[in-house]
């Protein structure tokens, strides 16, 4: 093992889809980049649908042709069974020339990860980072697992460290979001159909010859709840997001949340046709409680927070990687045209700030049921919205309204534009 | 002339199908998803370096990059020259 150096360009906590593409960026702009993990690729990682926006990004970072090469499932569309209205969407019909993708996150995360490496950043896995000092310069303390505790100087740093949310927590600017009070738990299936793009049901089989499409599903216990079914290589991811008032009372019941789970999966109606002949992987099972927050701030002096470190909301929409990178992107662009003219490192820190707080309230808005944004707020979304593509207003109210959610969209749409 | 680098820059540089013939000073280059917010973030570089202005944080609006013309009445504004 290379020892960790004592200073470099950028640091950057956490190599998720957000901290390895940052990485990426920064080193194809020659700067010197050490990123610290945690824990060790491959790592199991939730968040397993991507829309195919990601491809820009992954364009840019020129990590497409290894992505191309593992050969994921292609994936169609979205296909939803929502208060008894069945709906369904491809992406082909919103000028996509490549499919969306069903990916294993161990093995996607990995790729990502190994390209930063092979871009040369200086990667140091079972690397927790505990603590930044933002400032002028950065001064991050961690612990490696070989060599013990240190520091590192940098001009810069980037928090990806996702629902860890260091620097937020540090500076104590991330707000539990009360609007989307959720757990999540999900686990995996073999054997499971699944549901192809013109809304016939498909055997596991197919998956490569007949694409699939995500399935979600509401719960009909509450109005925002909801079912995802998504089908991978050798397997079927299947979660739930349940009220955390239901999560409570299922927990205390006999078999706890596993019984709870299954049962769900053997009741919502489109779902148990699905899974009628899969089988459970025993052990599978995982949660996450009350995952909902927004940052007051994503910024600090010299620190950027991208990804699920700045934010999480509610993930029907499948936009959690994609954000992730635009983010990278973002950051990336904000130190390069900082270090290139020091008299504009304010206001790049301003731009980030003000497009990823304008994007993830964006995000908030739609994913609601129903919202009423105070009148500035509702003129920054619509303003936002005018920075979108005719394409990508068709593609958004349409895929909000599957779930019913297009009521935001309408209200936030200019007509003009869309 | 900055009009014309800028439409070079966008048949250049745009990741959408761009048909270049029918790419006027008014096109609605956001609508027609020629700049995207990637695409909001390197033109800025562009614009700063090339033509020696500064882009603010409140400049990336539709206002002001929703087409050609908007663009260049930008840079113009910027640099005094209006
Ligand atoms: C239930 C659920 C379902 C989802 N479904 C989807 C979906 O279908 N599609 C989609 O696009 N997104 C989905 N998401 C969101 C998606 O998982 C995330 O948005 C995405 O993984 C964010 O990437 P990231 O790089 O910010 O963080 P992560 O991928 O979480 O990576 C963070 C990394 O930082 C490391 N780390 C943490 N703390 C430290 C530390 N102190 N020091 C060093 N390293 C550290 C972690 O080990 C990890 O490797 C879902 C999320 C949830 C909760």
């Amino acid at each position: 093992m290379s020892e960790v150096p004592k200073r470099c360009d950028v640091l950057i906590a956490g190599s998720g889809p957000g901290g390895s593409m940052a990485a990426t960026f920064l080193r194809q702009k020659g700067y010197d980049v050490v990123l610290m993990e945690r824990r060790r690729h491959p790592r199991p990682n939730v968040g397993e649908s991507l829309i195919p926006h990601f491809w820009t990004y992954t364009d840019a970072a020129g990590v497409t042709d290894r992505l191309v090469a593992e050969r994921f499932i292609a994936k169609a569309g979205a296909f939803a069974d929502w208060e008894g209205e069945r709906r369904h969407m491809a992406f082909r019909n919103y000028g996509f020339s490549r499919p969306a993708l069903h990916v294993e996150r161990d093995v996607f995360d990995h790729i990502l990860f190994n390209h930063a490496v092979g871009n040369g950043a200086q990667a140091f896995e079972d690397c927790t980072v505990q603590d930044v000092e933002p400032g002028e310069t950065v001064v991050t303390r961690y612990v490696h697992a070989e060599a013990g505790a240190g520091t590192i100087a940098s001009r810069f740093m980037i928090d990806a460290t996702g629902q860890q949310a260091l620097l937020g927590r540090h500076l104590d600017v991330r707000q539990a979001d009360d609007d989307f009070r959720f757990v999540a738990i999900w686990g995996y299936f073999e054997g499971s159909s699944y549901m192809a793009a013109d809304g016939t049901m498909q055997p596991p089989e197919n998956a490569r010859t007949i694409a699939p499409t995500t399935f979600v599903t509401g719960l009909p216990y509450s109005g925002a709840g909801w079912c995802w079914h998504i089908q991978l290589r050798e397997s079927t991811s299947v979660g739930l997001i349940v009220p955390t008032e239901r999560i409570r009372q299922a927990r205390s019941q006999p078999g706890g949340l596993e019984a709870f789970f299954l049962q769900q999966c053997a009741e919502l109606p489109q779902l148990s046709i699905l899974l009628q002949r899969a089988r459970f992987i025993p052990g599978s099972l995982n949660v996450i409680n009350n995952y909902s927050y927004t940052s007051a701030r994503m910024t600090a002096p010299g620190c950027f927070m991208i990804g699920d470190a700045s934010g999480f909301i509610d993930p029907i929409f499948s936009i959690g990687v994609t954000l992730a990178m635009y983010g990278a992107f973002t950051a990336a662009w904000a130190i390069d045209r900082s270090l290139r003219n020091a008299e504009r490192a304010e206001s790049s820190r301003a731009i980030f700030e003000q497009q990823i707080q304008t994007r993830m309230a964006v995000s908030r808005a739609l994913c609601r049921p129903a919202f009423r944004a105070p009148a500035y707020t509702e003129g920054r979304l619509k303003a936002a919205m005018r920075l979108y593509s005719t394409a990508e207003h068709g593609l958004i109210r349409d895929v909000t309204g599957l779930s019913g959610r297009s009521i935001n969209f309408e209200r936030m749409s200019d007509p003009a534009a869309a | 002339m900055i009009e014309e680098a800028i439409r070079d820059y966008i048949v250049r540089n745009s990741r959408a199908a761009l048909d270049s013939a029918s790419l006027t000073p008014d096109t609605d280059v956001i609508a027609e998803g020629l700049v995207d917010s990637l695409m909001l973030l390197q033109m800025t570089d562009f614009i700063e370096d090339h033509f020696g202005v500064e882009i603010l944080p409140d400049d990336l609006t539709f206002e002001n990059f929703g087409s050609i013309a908007k663009i260049t009445a930008l840079i113009e504004d910027r640099s005094g020259k209006v």
